[in-house]
């Protein structure tokens, strides 16, 4: 039985423009949250991940009734965080929380229709950290006009992704000139620094932590672990296929080819190029590496 | 509808009445619409018939508008003189790949119908033809068509063939073989200029011309032949006098312009044999049939055994086609004896077939064949020719294939094949093509004066230098105005150096290519620019280098790509992003792998055309 579970809310106040998930403006399906319950395996789960869309737009408690892990994350919007809802969170047994501000920038903010400005998302954050020692916050990175300074608010925990213009997003529909790749990659790594600099260290390709805060769902999922995916639009990993341990290649902790002895060729020949290094048998990007890591990876497919 | 007339097989074959003659012209002269109208005229075939016949031709014949190979007709015409005469009408492949074939159908011949555009006036394949036709001492009986057309110049364009050619224009028949004017006069003129065919007699030791082959599925090998001395007929036992393979006779037939079986085919006739042959690499073009018993002592003058000229690796994209590429060639070789193929390998491309080829054209059109009528993906690998080698220890040998170059330090020699062109081009352009000439190593040895517009250049040229591009680039210096014709004419000692290409340091032996040494700097930045521009960029920088022995003569660089997507991970994410992985390596399974870099089929191509695709 899958230890890890993730479950999906595609409930959102608006569509944001970047957004290409599976999520809806609209509001709760009644009996949403009731139905996931009524599919619910007895567990015990070594994680659990609610995220969206927005979970905090449904009332979660019969499942914060029902459901426990040593590592427990919700997905928060700034416009959701309130006093009562991180007291009901934290009652029923989440420890974690991630929250999506994705700018420090007003103007971008705007431009995303995220409906807050970066002062009122720090102020959310800051009421969040009263209750939640375990929090950390998404950014985007690449988005048009986009400009500001990373400002430290005590993340343990900072996730920082590149604009992908998908076409289904309002974004990718309006045609609209996004930065090019040197520019995002070195706005990247002046973000890696400043983190560095405030003690998260970058322990995944997109994912920065205080050491011990590293989100262990994740990582799970990216090592090749079962996970069982509930609700609409969530998939679930259950008998993976061995082979999506490969994954674990976006890591810190590397990918071990024990048991992917037909994989060393190629990984061989990418610490030649300078893409990887290895300790054994195990390969771990190396900062140019994490730039093209997937193509490295559908080398191995 | 057949409005009257009969058919070929009603008319007594008598010597005197047989015309045995060929049609041919440059190419867009006409040559395939005067045979058209001939055929009309003497109602050989209805107009229904023709236009199947026209929809019967290779798709890659008609695009390119030449001929490859057709069969003979015959027709029955009732001439002015109140007699029916026996026309055969037989087709020559037209290009100088196939020189030989074209010399030997033109030997089963008495005269040639030279056609000549009116407006376009004498062009290269013009005079190479001409000069086939009176090397086979035909009586050439010239037209000049296309004269409802504005730009005729009927005076000059005579004077043209006078000059250069060298054939009386005192009677020109003025034709128009679209509209179907004057060619009533160009049959008269068949019967009145051209002779009948000579012979020792009907009753003389059989001797037939062998002038081409097709292959029938059911009936194995059908020979075509014109028969020279005596008689020919089924249950028969015959011999071909060069490759000495025996076989009986099962049927006899003429054209007409079907194939239609006959009790027997005699002196001066042109028609089939069906035996018992069943490899077509038996009969050889060119070749005296005689009969088993009581046969001719001598064959007939001119044959000699065919050798390719132009030689290249064709391998399957991907490896578990091989056995089809394998089927394919086979396939088509029975059709077209005339190209070779044998198993090779290479480190880079697998297994696949060392190919050789009359000419440029004829390999292309192998090529282009494999891929149409077999639906084959191939790569294939630089053209070369063939080579000879002295060694120090006085060993001669010959190399078709750069990866069998010996060590240098053993060579004493190498001679490389030398070809004798004609090029035909508009005064203005004459310093261009002097020039391009030059830039391959060629050398013009004189110039001829064709008329107020174009010269002749005669010069020499090594085959080497032709094989890639030369043939686009005359025609782009002359605004598409020259034309070219060449023969080979023996090996000349040359610098010649096997040049290696390496992708990411790792030499990839598919691209190995003969070069002279002077020309290797130039060919090597051409061809590692081709290379970088055709590679997509990798996750690391490709330096693609081009190397004489350890020395390196040329480097270009493929930058690598900056970063591939960091995406927002959810639910359904891993899913989906191996199946991003899978994709990704899908879109890489059409390109050959060298030491990790992924080389597409569009770089072998861009290498081998020498340019560079935009």
């Amino acid at each position: 039985m899958a230890e890890n579970l993730y479950i999906h809310f595609p409930f959102c106040r608006r569509k944001c423009t970047y957004c290409a998930l599976p999520s809806k403006a609209m509001r709760p399906t009644p009996g949403y949250v009731e139905n996931i319950v009524r599919q619910l395996p007895p567990g015990p789960f070594k994680t659990i991940y609610f995220g969206g869309g927005t979970p905090a737009l449904c009332d979660l408690s019969p499942l914060l009734d029902r459901l426990e892990a040593p590592e427990w994350t919700v997905e928060l919007h700034p416009l959701d965080v309130r006093r009562e809802l991180l007291e009901t969170l934290k009652a029923g047994g989440v420890n974690r929380i991630s929250m999506g501000v994705q700018s420090f920038s007003d103007a971008t903010l705007k431009d995303m229709g995220r409906g807050y400005t970066a002062a009122q998302a720090h102020r959310a954050f800051d009421l969040i950290r009263e209750y939640f020692d375990n929090a950390g916050i998404d950014l985007i990175v690449g988005y048009p006009g986009d400009k500001w300074e990373l400002e430290d608010w005590g993340f343990k925990h900072v996730s920082v992704y590149s604009l992908i213009l998908e076409p289904e997003s309002i974004l990718g529909r309006q045609s609209r000139a996004i930065p090019g790749d040197d520019e995002t990659l070195d706005r990247i790594r002046e973000i890696a620094e400043a983190l560095d600099r405030m003690g998260l260290r970058r322990y995944e390709i997109s994912s920065y932590a205080k050491e011990g805060f590293e989100c262990r769902h994740n990582l799970a999922v990216w090592r090749g672990e079962d996970y069982l995916g509930l609700g609409d639009g969530a998939e679930s990993g259950l008998d993976r296929d061995p082979r999506e341990k490969m994954l674990s290649l976006r890591t810190r902790y590397g990918l071990d080819t024990s048991a992917f002895p037909q994989w060393r060729e190629t990984l061989d020949f990418h610490v030649r190029e300078g893409l990887l290094t290895k300790t054994g048998l195990v390969y771990r990007l190396t900062s140019r590496g994490t730039e093209v890591c997937d193509s490295i990876l559908a080398e191995l497919v | 509808m057949r409005r009257g007339g009969g058919s070929a097989e009603q008319v007594m074959a008598t010597l005197e009445n047989i015309r045995n003659f060929c049609i041919i012209a440059h190419v867009d002269h006409g040559k395939t619409t005067l045979s058209d109208r001939i055929l009309e005229l003497t109602h050989a075939v209805s107009q229904r018939e023709l236009k199947e016949q026209t929809l019967d031709a290779m798709d890659l014949e008609r695009e390119r508008g030449i001929t490859i190979k057709s069969h003979p007709v015959s027709m029955e015409y009732e001439a002015k003189d109140g007699k029916k005469y026996l026309f055969n009408l037989l087709d020559t492949p037209g290009h100088v790949d196939f020189a030989y074939e074209v010399s030997r159908s033109m030997g089963a011949c008495e005269g040639a119908l030279l056609v000549v555009d009116a407006a376009q006036g004498v062009e290269a394949q013009t005079v190479a033809n001409t000069y086939f036709a009176q090397d086979a001492k035909l009586e050439i009986v010239p037209v000049l068509n296309k004269v409802d057309l504005p730009g005729a110049n009927v005076p000059e364009v005579s004077r043209e063939i006078e000059d250069i050619l060298a054939i009386p224009m005192d009677d020109p028949l003025l034709v128009s073989a679209k509209t179907g004017q004057g060619c009533e006069a160009v049959l008269e003129a068949i019967v009145q200029r051209i002779p009948p065919p000579e012979t020792r007699g009907i009753d003389a030791p059989l001797r037939a011309l062998v002038f081409d082959s097709v292959f029938d599925e059911f009936r194995g090998v059908i020979t075509y032949v014109r028969v020279v001395d005596g008689s020919l007929k089924a249950g028969q036992s015959v011999v071909f006098m060069g490759s000495r393979v025996t076989t009986a006779v099962h049927e006899v037939g003429i054209f007409s312009p079907n194939k239609k079986p006959v009790e027997k085919l005699e002196a001066g006739q042109v028609g089939y044999i069906v035996g018992t042959v069943k490899d077509p690499s038996e009969i050889k073009i060119g070749d005296t049939v005689t009969t088993a018993k009581l046969g001719a002592d001598d064959p007939l003058p001119g044959f000699h055994d065919i050798h390719p000229t132009v030689f290249c690796g064709i391998y399957p994209m991907s490896t578990d086609e091989f056995q089809k590429v394998e089927q394919g060639l086979e396939k088509l070789h029975l059709n077209d004896s005339a190209f070779t193929f044998h198993h090779e390998s290479s480190l880079a491309l697998g297994f696949g077939f060392r190919c050789g080829f009359l000419g440029l054209l004829h390999m292309e059109i192998v090529q282009e064949r494999l891929r149409r009528e077999f639906g084959l993906d191939i790569i294939t690998t630089s053209p070369g020719v063939i080579y000879k080698l002295k060694m120090k220890d006085g060993e001669e040998r010959e190399l078709d294939n750069p990866l069998q170059m010996p060590d240098p330090s053993a060579l004493e020699t190498i001679s490389e094949p030398i070809l004798k062109a004609r090029i035909i081009t508009p005064s203005e352009s004459i310093g261009d093509v002097m020039r391009i000439v030059m830039d391959r190593r060629g050398f013009v040895e004189g110039t001829e004066t064709i008329d107020q517009k174009r010269v002749m250049l005669h010069c020499k040229l090594p085959l080497n230098e032709i094989l890639i591009d030369f043939h686009d680039t005359l025609k782009s210096v002359s605004h598409g105005y020259a034309s070219m014709d060449y023969e080979p004419a023996g090996y000349q000692v040359s610098d010649i150096v096997k040049m290696d290409i390496l992708l990411n340091g790792e030499t990839v032996d598919a691209f190995a290519t003969m070069v002279h040494r002077d020309k290797a700097r130039s060919r090597g930045i051409q061809m590692c620019k081709a290379l970088s521009e055709a590679i997509p960029p990798h996750q690391f920088k490709i330096p693609v280098q081009a190397a004489i022995g350890k020395e390196i003569i040329a480097r270009e660089d493929i930058r690598p790509f900056r970063k591939d997507v960091l995406a927002k991970l959810y639910g359904g994410d891993v899913t989906r992003k191996m199946k991003v992985l899978e994709k990704q390596k899908r879109g890489k399974a059409r390109m050959k792998e060298f030491g990790h870099v992924n080389v597409p089929q569009s770089a072998f191509i861009a290498v081998l055309k020498g340019t560079i695709k935009e």
